[in-house]
């Protein structure tokens, strides 16, 4: 009786000592993962703001008209700082899927090239995104110019029309590159452009259609030129 | 740009399509360009000008006929794409008289479409008649456009015979206008292009120009019909390329310009856009040659300058609206344009009785001069800071116009003259300010 205790006590410490042992080399390279990570995310990142920073990228990015919407979206850091903490992030999260992969469990298994199979998809994601930005900042310049010049009052409400739509139009071709809720996505993008087109539509041709018609005929019969007086060349 | 041309042979008017190419093609055997026997090339611009285009030949011929009736010439008929026959009615009309070349431009050859004076097209005329007289080589170039009804033969002597007898290379017409016409000339053109190159040639307003066959040379051999440039209007480049080159220029007076024009007229901020942004463009291409001038001088004119009488009261209410306007909702763009003090000063201008609105004229040279450094160094996107600039300049005219009310015309002059001594005496700021730029 006291062989069997003493064989079944012996056995179950050398398991745990065994399963310790084993698992001891897998919880010390996440730890080895995780401090090269943070390293190496930070070299990256201190590299990147010095190599932006001499080509004059914050300045650059403010001519695009990228520090606006960033500063309106509450990120008040100059674009080079958020572009290599970004970085920091990545390199950083990397290493990290590395440490939790070494740990073999189950539940992680695969975890990394699930994660690079997925990355094509948030690349191609992120461009889109910052040609939408572009473009919806682009183009709502030069409507508000172009309205601001042709003394439209309601100037500020179109550019924001086209900067909003443009922007919405952006966001829901994003989520259907990253697959997240496609037909959702698709759906509701359909129901409010459509919305928002018919509710135009019906503005126009039964609430203001009587402005709209002063609106066409004072830019087709060139009323402004009798105004204005004035040949300017 | 293509270029197709159709040639006669020997001085008749037959027509018969050649060659097309960036340049002019080789004439067939048998068909040759007159080359280095005309004293005298006129361009006559077209498009769609059949119903106007008989007078305004018959006076050419004339005047030819008149003031050069020992002279060799020759008409280049550089035609836009006329759908009306307006190039079959010139040879017809000008057979046995003349003889004639059409050069048109080749379909979808137009680089500019929203143009911001005369007709579409009217820059690749102009570009195919210069390509023609480097070929020609005459003595004196004459470019007259064929919506000019109010051409008469007198205005070829008045064009040609300061370049054929007095040796200028750029003759620039000075027309019979009353003195408010042509504003953004008077209030930006001419006293930036004064300050910039040191002489007081007013900005051209199109119609008719005469130049040298060595300028129209020089013109076609220069980078202002290719890239960014051709963004801009033509006659900025035109002018800019004789006054930054050293070229002798002048004026003549000619009488009323009576255009026949069927199109709408441009836009004020496209006008605005192409007229300024080909000045701000020549100030990079030009820069050597503008910097280190300090005064300016005056230029030839031939003839008496006439005033037509005047239009009676302006509105300025609808200009004063839109300075509001875009005081109000562009802010955010001039800040990133204009400097601290420039933009203080703007906002703070009364702008409470829009009969008492003044934009002061050194404010208005701070204004251009901060717009054309934020051309250079690429602030915003070009064509939107361009465009920016139209509510400033409807502030501006509308003070200049309120000023001189009352006044007669040497009133509205002597606001220019003090005008362009304030663009004169501001250039140091522009120059420190470029340069610092570009370190």
């Amino acid at each position: 009786m006291s062989d069997l205790w003493r064989e079944t006590m012996v056995a179950g410490f050398r398991d745990t000592v065994m399963q310790i042992v084993l698992v001891l080399p897998r919880l010390l390279a996440l730890l080895t993962f995780l401090t090269l990570g943070l390293l190496a995310a930070w070299a990256v990142k201190v590299l990147t703001q010095r190599v932006l920073r001499t080509f004059g990228f914050d300045s650059f990015c403010d001519r695009l008209g990228i520090v606006q919407p960033l500063s309106q979206a509450g990120v008040r850091r100059p674009v080079s700082q958020v572009v290599s903490g970004v970085l920091f992030w990545i390199v950083f999260l990397l290493f990290a899927f590395m440490g939790v992969d070494a740990l073999n469990l189950q539940a992680t298994a695969n975890l990394i090239s699930q994660i690079v199979a997925f990355l094509p998809n948030v690349l191609a994601a992120s461009l889109v995104l910052l040609v939408g930005v572009l473009c919806a900042n682009f183009f709502a310049e030069a409507s508000l110019i172009a309205a601001v010049n042709a003394q439209v009052e309601e100037a500020r409400i179109v550019a924001g029309l086209v900067r909003w739509g443009l922007l919405l139009f952006t966001f829901a071709m994003v989520l259907t590159q990253l697959g997240i809720a496609k037909e959702i996505v698709i759906a509701a993008f359909s129901i409010t452009f459509g919305g928002v087109v018919l509710a135009l539509a019906l503005a126009v041709g039964l609430g203001a259609r009587h402005l709209m018609r002063e609106m066409l005929e004072r830019r087709f019969s060139h009323h402004e030129d009798k105004v204005d007086q004035l040949s300017h060349l | 740009m293509t270029t197709v041309l159709s040639m006669p042979q020997g001085g008749n008017s037959d027509t018969e399509m050649l060659a097309s190419g960036p340049e002019l093609g080789p004439p067939d055997a048998g068909m040759e360009w007159p080359t280095g026997t005309v004293d005298i090339m006129v361009g006559l611009l077209t498009l769609n000008n059949a119903g106007s285009i008989e007078a305004v030949l018959k006076s050419i011929l004339e005047g030819l006929r008149q003031f050069f009736p020992d002279a060799s010439a020759l008409l280049v008929n550089c035609d836009a794409g006329s759908q009306d026959e307006t190039a079959a009615l010139i040879t017809r009309l000008a057979a046995g008289i003349i003889p004639v070349r059409t050069v048109s431009n080749a379909a979808g050859s137009y680089t500019n479409l929203s143009r911001e004076a005369g007709f579409p097209g009217r820059e690749e005329t102009i570009h195919n008649f210069c390509l023609t007289a480097r070929r020609v080589r005459p003595k004196v170039c004459l470019i007259v456009e064929g919506q000019l009804r109010s051409f008469s033969p007198g205005w070829i002597d008045h064009l040609a015979k300061p370049v054929y007898e007095q040796g200028e290379d750029f003759v620039v017409p000075l027309y019979r206008r009353h003195r408010y016409e042509g504003t953004l000339a008077t209030n930006l053109l001419y006293p930036l292009t004064r300050a910039l190159y040191g002489k007081r040639l007013r900005y051209p307003s199109g119609g008719a120009y005469a130049l040298s066959g060595k300028f129209a040379d020089e013109v076609i051999t220069r980078s202002t019909w290719s890239g960014a440039a051709t963004k801009y209007s033509v006659d900025s480049r035109l002018t800019t390329a004789a006054l930054a080159g050293g070229y002798r220029v002048c004026h003549t007076c000619l009488g009323t310009k009576d255009l026949e024009s069927k199109l709408a007229p441009a836009d004020l901020s496209v006008v605005l856009a192409q007229t300024v942004g080909g000045i701000f463009h020549s100030m990079e291409a030009y820069e050597p040659s503008w910097e280190n001038i300090t005064r300016s001088h005056e230029v030839p004119v031939y003839g008496t300058p006439e005033s037509a009488p005047d239009p009676g009261p302006l509105h300025t209410s609808r200009m004063v609206s839109g300075f509001k306007q875009g005081l109000r909702d562009l802010l955010p763009l001039w800040e990133l344009i204009l400097s601290r003090e420039t933009l203080g000063q703007i906002i703070a201008l009364d702008i409470q009785d829009p009969e008492e609105f003044r934009f002061p004229p050194l404010l208005w040279v701070q204004t251009v001069y901060d717009f054309s450094l934020a051309y250079h160094n690429q602030t915003l996107h070009r064509e939107h800071m361009l465009k920016a600039l139209t509510p400033l300049y409807l502030g501006r005219t509308a003070s200049f116009v309120l000023e001189t009310q009352h006044g007669d015309s040497a009133e509205v002059d002597r606001t220019v003259e003090h005008l362009c001594r304030e663009f004169e005496s501001s250039k140091s700021y522009l120059v420190e300010q470029w340069r610092w730029r570009d370190e």
